[in-house]
């Protein structure tokens, strides 16, 4: 039996599983839709949850396509649909683009589907604690899906992804139906957050500490977190808002004695936390890409593990931040403002970090790495116009304009979604078993990137001379930055299909990928690509410093990274200096 | 192990809770009922909230130590379900500190909510009907509102423009 | 959920989808476990994770009672005659009976008796249905008398309580009744069935109208108390919902215990569901006194 190998925990005691071969991995150990659809396999719900994400990422992009073309020229230019005027449509769009892009694409997209495939293996592990677990949150995901497009094909909804209230609760849209969405999707947050939760506590391979683990699983871990405790709050708001809306409880509603602005303090208590749920895995990614393709042993390793647990934390005291302008009390904005500059910390001490790692490092140039520097560029944009919104006075003129829009792009797409590509690059030899062909890679990367650039750095100009978000016509002084930006979106929507096609192309035409083709340390990069079945087809590697990257060699031949074995000198130099 | 170890110890995979100790809290635990309900007829306002909240806490303690384990259990998973208290009221303490701010106008919009709606209608009617200057006049206050009875309310009206929304 | 979350935890038939292993193993360890402690410890630590998340869930609620409760308490003073103070007691005292009978199975699953664990499950279950069964009292009364949420709450007059100077006169169809002389009202002796309907129906008429001068002389009503009612059933309906979800859990786990899948080295879904159960008890502790002993 296979699985009793991995108990043994050492490569020289293991047995070889008398059944698979090495051509049977877990993409063609069995087939049918069923085997997939029902499959405990962390690996193939990882994947499902991937195509699943990018569906709904086309979805949201075509409502964004649609709404930066909108607003190429002032004046309205949708059709009016059925009894709805045209700017009804362009708030349904809006609505629908954010709910979309948050709910379905941004907060499972690192978490749900490369954690689920990564994380098991990172921890030399057959499969995460509760697979079925795993995989009714998987199956929850869809439910929730489901009800956002039941929403958007039984009459939408023009709520913003905030769902304020007393907006929510006398609007003639589909609200309870895509609140039921939300309310679902979180249930299946919560229970990806339990499982990696217990599954990092549990089941680390023997020799890995908390302090040993992979900084992915730090982040991973930080996110869990974060789920757990955030966002059941999300679900009684939503649950509240519902319940409101179809039986009057009347809790944030003036007219019965309710407080609107109660309910911005529920959704917000979630959803400020929310924004670390998206973050956080990002910079995950991120510490891997960064070391590896430095080739260089990650630099501050307990300063970045410790701030992914703070900025969780601290994410919790920050939620009034978004309320400035609604009423609630001076006292309190202050606080909340005052607090909020602490959160710059730990994200500031990642970015340090991860330069000091690049420095006199061999910068490996691939594109994976491409879109972890990137990364850094956006979400250091996105991180410091965050400061100006984070102080209250400043934020006063700001709030509700398009310099919100664009800081909260820059930190969302330039910062998670970044990420999500570099990671999708990075494991994609691991998943798929294929290598991509790197130079239109690279070239879709930067065409992104610049396409993204056009599209949202003219919105800064714009909320600063003062364009309100979420309006579907703008006075003739914006028109310039207006159609800048929109020409933007267009150079992204032709990086990001460079990116796809390349993708694609990679499954039929790449070139069979080595175990190791980046010279990773992380046990993922100890088993053959694709995974067998079972993770590991002979035996658990010893878990040791997953960036001590020398133990690791380009081989021309295979053209991949092979192992290499421990000299005397280097046992001796180790003993000397017991760095990690 | 065999049926008759049953003793206050750890039995196999965790703690075994003996008869006596079970019966035990769960007397405390009904004693403790029969205690609150008595103290809540005494009336002792302002320490009534507090008597009833300590009574309830050590009786949530008994629970959680003793019928959940938690006394006999990993001390990590005791500081997990702490945390969930913390957090709780984290989100209590913040919130509660900032509503008081909005309750006069909750109060008046709670009082004046009909007059509000027929406003609101009165306007939808009157923007319908073409009569800007009227409207204007309205919301600069030089047209006085007459309430009841200036108009029927025009009920499902469309929503005002493309920025309704944007709150 | 519950259960959801308790048969993911200790998944005990598992073995993959599609990969042959005709190795003879231990049916109840999962195949991703080392030992049976680790998918003890696991699915121990799973769970209370969840309790977190319950726990954090439910403090919504206790967020809006703090403020409402805080900001209003004559609200609260006001609405809580509504309440039934012996039905809250009488089933705090039935919850508690059930915890300790969940207890119990936990110990008897430890210990291997299978028949003093089928036999306290059973006990659970009955409990938790007369739980439900005295909420449904109290809610059938409240709908009955009109006293319902937000823009629901529609007391009928005899339903009203009465306040006049801030002191708790009593309901007003109680001293309607008292006041007619209607209090225990004989049936007069040769009467029709129609007559008797009828003169049923003229006395129910009476105490209604009576009791609509007796609230007008009261105190008005404070505004607030449709909220009070919001959060009362809001409460109690979730945590009924969960009485329901454990009530399901524990058929679950009687069918198993029937058929004897537990045994002193895999009890884990006895343990995670008792202590699924304790919440449950915990938030009603709670919710007991915030809710009918406000004074």
């Amino acid at each position: 039996m296979s699985s009793t190998t991995q108990t043994t925990g050492t490569a020289t005691t293991a047995v070889a599983p008398q059944q698979s071969s090495p051509s049977e991995n877990y993409l063609n150990c069995s087939k049918g839709f069923l085997s997939w659809f029902f499959t405990l396999d962390h690996k193939r719900i990882g994947i499902m949850y991937l195509c699943a994400i990018f569906v709904s990422f086309a979805l949201g992009g075509f409502f964004a396509l649609a709404l930066r073309t909108e607003l190429f020229f002032p004046g309205m230019d949708f059709p009016a649909i059925g009894s709805r005027s045209p700017e009804a449509v362009y708030n349904q769009m809006f609505t629908l683009h954010g709910a979309i892009m948050v709910f379905l694409v941004i907060i499972p997209s690192i978490p749900a589907a490369l954690g689920n495939f990564v994380l098991p293996i990172m921890l030399g592990q057959v499969d995460v604690a509760f697979p079925r677990l795993n995989l009714f949150s998987f199956h929850l995901y869809v439910i929730g899906a489901i009800f956002f497009v039941a929403t958007l094909l039984g009459g939408g909804l023009d709520t913003g992804w905030t769902f304020y209230t007393p907006y929510s609760t006398s609007t003639d849209t589909m609200v309870i139906t895509a609140v039921m969405g939300a309310f679902i999707l979180g249930f299946s947050s919560i229970f990806t957050g339990i499982n990696f939760m217990v599954t990092i506590h549990k089941m680390r391979p023997p020799g890995m500490g908390f302090f040993n683990m992979p900084l992915f699983l730090w982040g991973m871990y930080a996110t869990a977190v974060i789920q757990v405790l955030a966002t059941p709050v999300l679900g009684i708001t939503l649950l509240m808002l519902a319940i409101e809306r179809s039986v009057g409880l009347g809790i944030f509603d003036p007219a019965l004695g309710g407080d609107p602005v109660l309910f911005q303090h529920f959704f917000w208590f979630y959803s400020h936390p929310a924004v670390y749920i998206m973050i956080l895995p990002g910079m995950a990614v991120i510490s891997e890409i960064i070391s590896v393709f430095s080739r260089k042993h990650i630099f501050g390793y307990k300063f970045i593990a410790i701030s992914s647990i703070a900025i969780a934390l601290f994410g919790f005291f920050v939620w009034g931040h978004h309320m400035f302008t609604s009423g609630q009390s001076t006292a309190m904005s202050t606080i909340f403002s005052a607090i909020t500059f602490s959160v710059a910390v730990p994200s500031a001490i990642k970015m340090f970090n991860w330069m000091t790692t690049m420095y006199k490092g061999e910068i490996v140039l691939k594109a994976p790495m491409v879109w972890a520097l990137g990364f850094m560029w956006l979400f250091g944009i996105g991180g410091l116009t965050g400061l100006f919104l984070g102080t209250m006075n400043t934020d006063v003129y700001y709030h509700d304009t398009y310099f919100v829009v664009a800081h909260f792009h820059y930190v969302m797409v330039g910062g998670t979604l970044w990420a999500f590509f570099g990671g999708i690059y990075y494991w994609w030899p691991k998943i798929t078993g294929k290598m991509y062909d790197e130079k239109p890679a690279i070239i879709g990367s930067l065409v992104a990137l610049l396409g993204f650039n056009v599209l949202f750095f003219p919105q800064f100009f714009l909320g600063n001379m003062g364009m309100p978000r979420r309006y579907a016509d703008y006075l003739p002084e914006f028109t310039l930055w207006h159609q800048v930006s929109t020409i933007g979106a267009y150079i992204l929507l032709v990086g990001l299909v460079i990116v796809a096609w390349n993708l694609l192309k990679s499954l039929t035409s790449g070139r069979k990928a080595p175990a190791n083709p980046w010279g990773g340390n992380t046990l993922e990069w100890h088993t053959s690509s694709p995974p067998p079945h079972y993770n590991f087809e002979n035996s658990i590697p010893t878990a040791d410093d997953p960036y001590d990257l020398d133990r690791w060699a380009w081989d021309p031949e295979t053209q991949s990274y092979v192992h290499v074995p421990l000299t005397e000198a280097d046992l001796a130099a180790r003993a000397a200096h017991p760095a990690h | 192990m065999s049926a008759t170890a049953a003793h206050d110890d750890h039995h196999g995979l965790a703690h075994t809770m003996s008869p006596k100790m079970l019966i035990g809290i769960w007397a405390a635990l009904i004693a403790l009922t029969g205690f609150t309900v008595w103290t809540a007829g005494l009336h002792l306002h302002p320490f009534d909230l507090v008597i009833a909240m300590i009574i309830a806490t050590v009786k949530a303690l008994l629970v959680a130590l003793f019928f959940m384990h938690l006394l006999y259990d990993r001390p990590f998973n005791g500081l997990v379900f702490m945390l969930s208290f913390v957090f709780a009221a984290i989100f209590v303490v913040f919130s509660m500190f900032d509503t008081g701010n909005n309750q006069t106008l909750i109060a008046a919009r709670s009082e004046v909510a009909p007059v509000v709606e027929e406003w609101r209608a009165t306007i939808v009617e009157e923007a319908a009907e073409g009569d800007m200057e009227y409207i204007r006049g309205l919301v600069d206050g030089s047209i006085p509102f007459e309430h009841e009875g200036h108009g029927e309310a025009a009920e499902g009206a469309p929503e005002g423009d493309g920025a309704a929304a944007g709150h | 959920m519950s259960s959801t979350s308790t048969t993911a935890a200790d998944a005990p038939h598992d073995a993959g989808t599609g990969h042959g292993d005709d190795h003879a193993h231990d049916v109840t360890l999962a195949h991703h476990f080392e030992s049976h402690e680790q998918q003890f410890d696991a699915g121990k630590l799973g769970i209370w994770v969840f309790l977190v998340t319950e726990i954090l869930f439910f403090s919504g609620l206790f967020c809006a009672y703090a403020i409402w409760r805080g900001l209003h308490p004559e609200v609260f003073i006001y609405s809580h005659h509504y309440l039934d103070t012996f039905w809250g007691a009488v089933n705090t005292v039935v919850l508690l009976v059930s915890s300790l009978t969940a207890a119990w199975a936990v110990r008897s699953a430890q210990l291997g008796d299978q028949k003093n664990l089928v036999r306290n499950l059973l006990l659970t279950i009955v409990c938790a249905f007369g739980f439900l069964g005295i909420k449904t009292i109290e809610y059938s009364a409240k709908v009955h008398h009109g006293t319902l949420p937000g823009e629901h709450f529609k007391p009928h007059p005899s339903a009203m309580v009465l306040v006049e100077d801030g002191e708790y006169i009593g309901v007003a169809g109680d001293l309607a009744r008292k006041e007619l002389g209607l209090v225990d009202p004989e049936m007069p002796a040769g009467l029709t069935e129609e007559q008797e309907l009828a003169l049923v129906e003229a006395r129910a008429h009476a105490i209604e109208l009576y009791s609509a001068k007796l609230v007008e002389q009261a105190d008005p009503v404070p505004p607030s108390v449709p909220t009070f009612f919001s959060i009362y059933f809001f409460m109690t309906g979730l945590h009924g919902v969960h009485v329901v979800a454990g009530i399901i859990a524990m058929f679950w786990l009687l069918k198993r215990a029937k058929r004897g899948d537990f045994t002193p080295k895999y009890f884990g879904a006895v343990d995670y569901t008792a202590l699924y159960w304790h919440l449950v008890d915990l938030i009603w502790i709670y919710l007991f006194p915030l809710l009918y002993l406000i004074s």
